[in-house]
């Protein structure tokens, strides 16, 4: 028995010293090696595309655009109008994977959509 | 300040013809429509020209619903000073062909929805199916400006109805740097056919009309000369110069179009025994900042920085700056600093800090510590000594005209801390130190780069980094909820943050280190102590930067 509890140990012991199983990680900022090229950037940049058809924003009137990220904090206050295009660069942060944009018509419509970043870009059409 | 108020003018010119073919045509101004053309700007004083004319046939006309277009206009325009001298604004030739599609022009002299005659015998064919436009533009040196074909968007006109085509954006105009500085302002046209807009039956006007950003100065009374010509033989008008004799007096400030970008939020944590590794608590300096950026018409105008300084945890005397990379320190016309509830108070000169030539560099303030009035020693650092509050504060920046938003590269670059917040120290601001993206300013001290400790710029780290690659300085994007308290390494107190760092920041799970995962013990303000207030909002110091969407266009 006695045997088996030394070789159980000394297995464990192994194991610890080679590092089997998931790789250990540092537990403390000191004990760092920073991966090459890692800069601690924490967002990244996203240029969002926006349009609108006529029937929503009729009589080639602006509608008051925001757009957010997903915690609510506001990034763009401005405009979005029927006939063109609004393209906006904005920096997200990294752990966020879409945004939010609410178009408000002269009317007082209030449309909403949560806009998906893929490869760097967000796109929507308020129909 | 700006080098140079820019003007706004804005001018409707409606040109009537009489369809009589008997008759000469006849021309009017309409001087109501000068400044009423709601579809674009229709205002005086701003950084724009907006220039149309609308041919019209005229009332009466029953069987014959054609739109005589100018298939050929010089627009010859002018304007006058405030001194009364008569100025050249812009001249152009424009050439309008409306045919059955791409590629198959056919110039339009009389209606296109019935088959006709000229007068010089031509066969005009009415057009059917889809159609296009075709607008060329040439300057009066020859060069062409503009050549597209575009949906003419028309339809064969059943009055009552309207359809208008969007806005062309054409090539760039001559650029005006001396008003616009380095950006180039688009020359934009539209085209657009109404049907009896006017409620006159059969009706039909057609509108080509010229915006050109950032005009040349203007004031008090102008007048615009239109001088146009047609080739029409059968309503040829020859030569004619029509004066509006219309003074473009206005009142008010123009209804400017206003943006509100809000290129970062966030905290910079600083280590600053740099070039020697400190103690890993990265509290010697926690800094909150927000920033927004309001553009007008499309350019910045102002940029507002709000910092807090959240914690001190070190003897050494900081000061705060902030650097804002692509904008030359010339473009900066004035910076003003306002604290809660304090008056504002003007930098002196523009606000820059002298000698920072490659990038402007504004000093946000010289000592941390005078944002902690009476305080002394480390300050909201340890959790058994009450908290303290200090001063938030705010920059103003004012840029000189013409400042593209592009220009502020950081904001482009997506970057966490867009503008450049470092620290130097308030006794020898060479002593800096920067985020990693950031190299010393010009007065920066370059040999503390790779000395001691420091080993910027290996394996591609960035800059102010020690040899295992941790930086002097880390940015997150959201204001501070806590910090580690002092003596205590910063991955105690954020227990996510290692994961993230040994993953190059692809461990989703700790992605937001700076929030979850927060060990209070390890944390300020510490167990059982209140959460620490949220940064003051940005709106409760200095100016309010507010878009203004219903006037933009």
């Amino acid at each position: 028995m006695k045997i088996l509890q030394h070789a159980f140990l000394a297995t464990i012991a192994l194991i610890a010293a080679t590092g089997c199983g998931p790789k250990q990680q540092a537990k403390s900022l000191k004990d760092v090696q920073v991966p090459p090229g890692f800069t601690f950037q924490t967002t990244r940049g996203v240029e969002v595309a926006l349009t609108s058809s006529e029937a929503v924003l009729p009589g080639g009137k602006a509608g008051h655009l925001i757009l957010t990220r997903p915690d609510g904090k506001i990034l763009y206050d401005g405009f979005l109008t029927a006939t063109g295009e609004r393209k906006v660069r904005l920096s997200l942060p990294s752990k966020d994977q879409a945004l939010v944009a609410t178009l408000e018509t002269s009317t007082g419509n209030k449309l909403r959509a949560e806009l998906p970043v893929s490869g760097g870009t967000a796109v929507h059409r308020f129909e | 300040m700006k080098k140079s108020p820019l003007a706004i003018f804005a001018a409707v010119v409606t040109l009537a013809t009489n369809v009589s073919a008997s008759s000469a045509p006849t021309f009017q101004i309409d001087k109501s429509a000068l400044f009423n053309n709601s579809a674009h700007d229709g205002v005086c004083n701003k950084s724009d020209i907006l220039l149309g004319g609308t041919l019209f046939a005229g009332d009466g006309v029953t069987a014959d619903k054609g739109v005589w277009l100018f298939n050929y206009g010089q627009f010859d325009v002018t304007y006058q000073d405030a001194g009364g001298q008569t100025q050249s604004m812009f001249s152009i030739d424009g050439t309008i062909v409306i045919s059955n599609g791409p590629g198959n022009p056919l110039t339009v002299r009389q209606d296109f929805t019935t088959d006709r005659v000229s007068d010089d015998g031509v066969l005009v064919p009415k057009l059917t199916g889809p159609k296009a436009l075709r607008i060329t533009f040439t300057s009066a040196a020859g060069a062409v400006l503009y050549d597209q074909t575009v949906p003419a968007n028309f339809v064969d006109c059943a009055c009552g109805a309207a359809d208008t085509t969007a806005p062309i954006v054409l090539c760039p105009w001559v650029p005006d740097t001396a008003t616009c500085g380095a950006a180039t302002p688009p020359l934009r046209a539209w085209w657009s056919d109404n049907c009896a807009p006017n409620g006159n039956v059969n009706r039909v006007e057609d509108t080509i009309g010229f915006q050109i950003d950032c005009a040349p100065v203007m004031n008090g009374n102008t007048t615009v000369a239109w001088n146009c010509s047609d080739e029409d033989l059968q309503h040829n008008v020859g030569t004619c110069t029509v004066p509006t004799n219309a003074p473009l007096s206005c009142s008010g400030p123009p209804p400017d179009c206003l943006e509100v970008f809000h290129p970062g939020i966030g905290t910079v944590m600083f280590e600053d025994l740099h070039p020697r590794k400190g103690d890993f608590d990265f509290n010697d300096q926690t800094v909150a900042f927000q920033y927004e950026l309001e553009t007008v018409n499309g350019f910045a105008r102002r940029l507002k920085t709000v910092f807090e300084v959240m914690s001190i945890g070190a003897t050494i005397e900081n000061g705060l700056f902030v650097r804002l990379p692509g904008i030359r320190p010339d473009q900066i016309a004035s910076v003003v600093r306002y604290y809660a509830g304090g008056s504002p108070e003007t930098l002196p000169g523009t606000g820059t800090v002298a000698n920072e030539n490659s990038a402007a560099v504004i000093q946000a303030t010289a000592n941390t510590f005078d944002l902690y009035p009476g305080a002394h020693g480390m300050i909201n650092t340890d959790p058994s000594i009450a908290n303290r509050t200090g001063k938030a504060f705010a920059l103003v920046i004012t840029f000189t005209s013409g400042v593209s938003p592009d220009l502020l590269k950081g904001f482009a670059a997506g970057n966490p801390a867009p503008f450049d917040l470092y620290l130097a120290q308030t006794h020898n601001y060479a002593n800096q130190i920067h985020t990693t993206l950031f190299g010393p300013s010009d007065l920066g001290d370059q040999t503390r780069l790779n000395h001691f400790d420091d080993h910027s710029l290996e394996h591609s780290w960035g800059y102010y980094v020690d040899d295992q690659g941790i930086p002097f300085a880390i940015s997150y994007p959201d204001f501070p909820v806590a910090w580690a308290k002092e003596r205590t390494v910063v991955s105690a107190a954020f227990s996510q943050l290692v994961p993230w760092i040994v993953s190059s920041g692809t461990n989703t799970a700790a992605a937001n280190w700076y929030k979850s995962g927060i060990i209070a013990a390890e944390a300020f303000p510490g167990v059982g102590k209140p959460a620490l207030p949220a940064p003051v909002s940005a709106d409760l110091i200095g100016p309010v930067f507010q878009a203004t969407p219903a006037t933009c266009h």
